[in-house]
C-alpha cells in the first residue's frame, strides 16, 4: 500500500498531521507527524504541499546498522539497533524524514496497511492505494 | 490536568516585564475553556472601576483544553477583556492558527498588562519572549503589517496585529490574524491600541497532551464522521453563508450603513435562497 497526495484536494487542515503523532506518539504535535503538509499563501491562493514516504527505500540502504527493514511491505525501525546516526534522515530524498528529538527517525510504517491520516482526512485528498 | 499546558504567560507592558505562572487549576477546573476561563481570570483581576482604555485593563489571550487537538471546531482563541464599546464584559474568539502556535508554546494564556510608552510588539517563540519596538509598523494596515512582520521574523509565525483603527482607539476595532480572520466584536482591537501593542507574533513547537490520546481520537472522529461532515452540514462549506442574509434582515441585525440600520431593503440581491429548508 502507498500514500497519495492530492493538492486539489487538500484545504490545509493540518489534520492528518495531528492524527498521526496523536496515534503514533501519544501527543498532538504536527512536528512528530509521519509526513508533513506546508500551507502557504501565494498571492490569494493557498498552496498546500506534501511530503510523504514514497517508499523509495534510501532509508534501508542507508542504515549502516540495519536498523531499518522494509518487510511485508512495510518499513520496520529496529530501536535497539538505531545507533542514532541520522544518515538515513540525510539520504530521505523527500526530506520527510524527521528526527524525533530523541535521535530516532520518525519512520512511517503506513499504519498496516489502513494509514490512520488518510482515515482523517476530511477531503479526501490522502488517499492509500494498491502499488503493482 | 491534561489538555492544558498549566502555564500562563504574563507581559507587563508598562514595566517592560515578561513572566509565568502557573495555571490556576482549580479555575481551569471550574470555568472550562478559553471564555469562561478568562472571563474568571478577568473577574478576578479587573475591578469594576476600570475603563477599558486605561493600563489597568487587562488583555487577555485564552485558549482552551482541547486547542492543538484533533478536536473539531476547537482552533478559536478568546480573547477577553473590558470593552470600550459596553464598558463591561467582553469576549471576542478569532479563528486562525494564532491559538494552536500559542498552545504549542506552551501556554494555556497569554495576559497583556499596563500600556508600554511607545509602539511594541511581541514576539514569542517557545519559551523565548521579547518586547520589540514596532516603530516601523505603527500607522501600518493589518495586511501589510502581517506581511512585514512574516518577513522579519519567519513565515511559519502566527501574527495578531492591529490596524490604524485599534491605534486611534476607535471603540469597534478589530484584530486581525492571518490575513482574513478578525475579532470583530467589541473593540478588542481600540484595547490593545490603548496598551500601544501593535502585534503578537507567536510560533509553538511543542505538543498537547491529552489523558487519553486515543480514546479522545475515537471521539473526535466520531463526531467528524456523524456531527460535522454530514449532508445536512455540509451546506456551509460548499454554498457559504448567504442564507445568513435573509435571517439578519428579518431579524434586524444585518448591519447597514455602519449599523445605523439593521435592516437592508436591497438584501435579495446578495442573499440567497439556498440552505437548509
Amino acid at each position: 500500500m502507498k500514500l497519495t497526495y492530492r493538492p486539489e484536494k487538500c484545504i490545509g487542515c493540518h489534520l492528518c498531521e495531528l492524527a498521526c503523532s496523536g496515534c503514533k506518539e501519544g501527543l498532538f504535535n504536527p512536528a512528530l507527524a509521519r509526513l508533513q503538509i506546508t500551507s502557504k499563501y501565494k498571492s490569494n491562493n493557498l498552496i498546500n504541499e506534501a511530503k510523504l514516504c514514497d517508499l523509495c527505500l534510501k532509508c534501508v540502504e542507508a542504515c549502516s546498522a540495519e536498523a531499518i527493514r522494509f518487510t511485508g511491505g512495510r518499513l520496520d525501525l529496529s530501536r535497539d539497533d538505531c545507533v542514532n546516526c541520522n544518515v538515513c534522515i540525510e539520504e530521505c530524498p523527500t526530506g520527510v524524514l524527521r528526527p524525533d528529538g530523541q535521535g530516532f527517525p520518525l519512520l512511517c510504517d503506513g499504519c498496516q496497511g489502513d494509514p490512520y491520516c488518510a482515515k482523517w482526512c476530511p477531503q479526501g485528498a490522502l488517499v492509500s492505494e494498491e502499488v503493482n | 490536568m491534561a489538555g492544558y499546558q498549566g502555564l500562563v504567560l504574563r507581559v507587563d507592558l508598562t514595566y517592560k516585564k515578561v513572566y509565568t505562572e502557573e495555571l490556576n487549576q482549580k479555575w481551569a477546573n471550574d470555568y472550562l475553556g478559553g471564555k469562561g476561563l478568562g472571563i474568571k481570570y478577568l473577574y478576578e483581576e479587573v475591578g469594576p472601576g476600570v475603563g477599558a482604555l486605561s493600563a489597568e485593563n487587562k488583555l487577555i489571550f485564552m485558549t482552551g483544553p482541547f486547542t492543538g487537538t484533533v478536536v473539531p471546531c476547537s482552533g478559536k482563541l478568546s480573547i477577553v477583556t473590558k470593552s470600550p464599546a459596553t464598558g463591561t464584559v467582553l469576549d471576542c474568539s478569532i479563528g486562525g492558527s494564532a491559538a494552536v502556535e500559542i498552545k504549542r508554546a506552551g501556554y494555556d494564556a497569554v495576559i497583556i498588562e499596563g500600556k508600554a510608552s511607545r509602539p511594541v510588539y511581541l514576539l514569542i517563540e517557545d519559551g523565548k519572549v521579547e518586547i520589540k519596538s514596532a516603530q516601523n509598523y505603527w500607522g501600518l494596515g493589518c495586511h501589510e503589517t502581517e506581511n512585514k512582520l512574516k518577513v522579519e521574523c519567519g513565515d511559519d509565525f502566527s501574527v495578531l496585529s492591529i490596524g490604524p483603527a485599534g491605534e486611534n482607539l476607535v471603540p469597534f476595532a478589530c484584530i486581525t490574524s492571518d490575513l482574513y480572520r478578525q475579532a470583530g466584536r467589541g473593540g478588542v482591537g481600540s484595547v490593545m491600541g490603548s496598551k500601544m501593542l501593535k502585534a503578537l507574533v507567536v510560533k509553538g513547537t511543542g505538543g498537547v497532551r491529552a489523558a487519553d490520546a486515543q480514546k479522545l481520537m475515537d471521539v473526535a472522529h466520531d463526531a467528524f464522521k456523524n456531527d460535522l461532515l454530514t449532508d445536512t452540514n455540509l451546506w456551509a462549506y460548499t454554498d457559504g453563508t448567504p442564507m445568513l442574509v435573509e435571517l439578519s434582515h428579518t431579524t434586524g441585525i444585518l448591519p447597514t450603513k455602519n449599523f445605523q440600520q439593521g435592516t437592508f431593503d436591497g438584501w435579495l440581491l446578495y442573499g440567497s435562497c439556498y440552505g437548509p429548508a
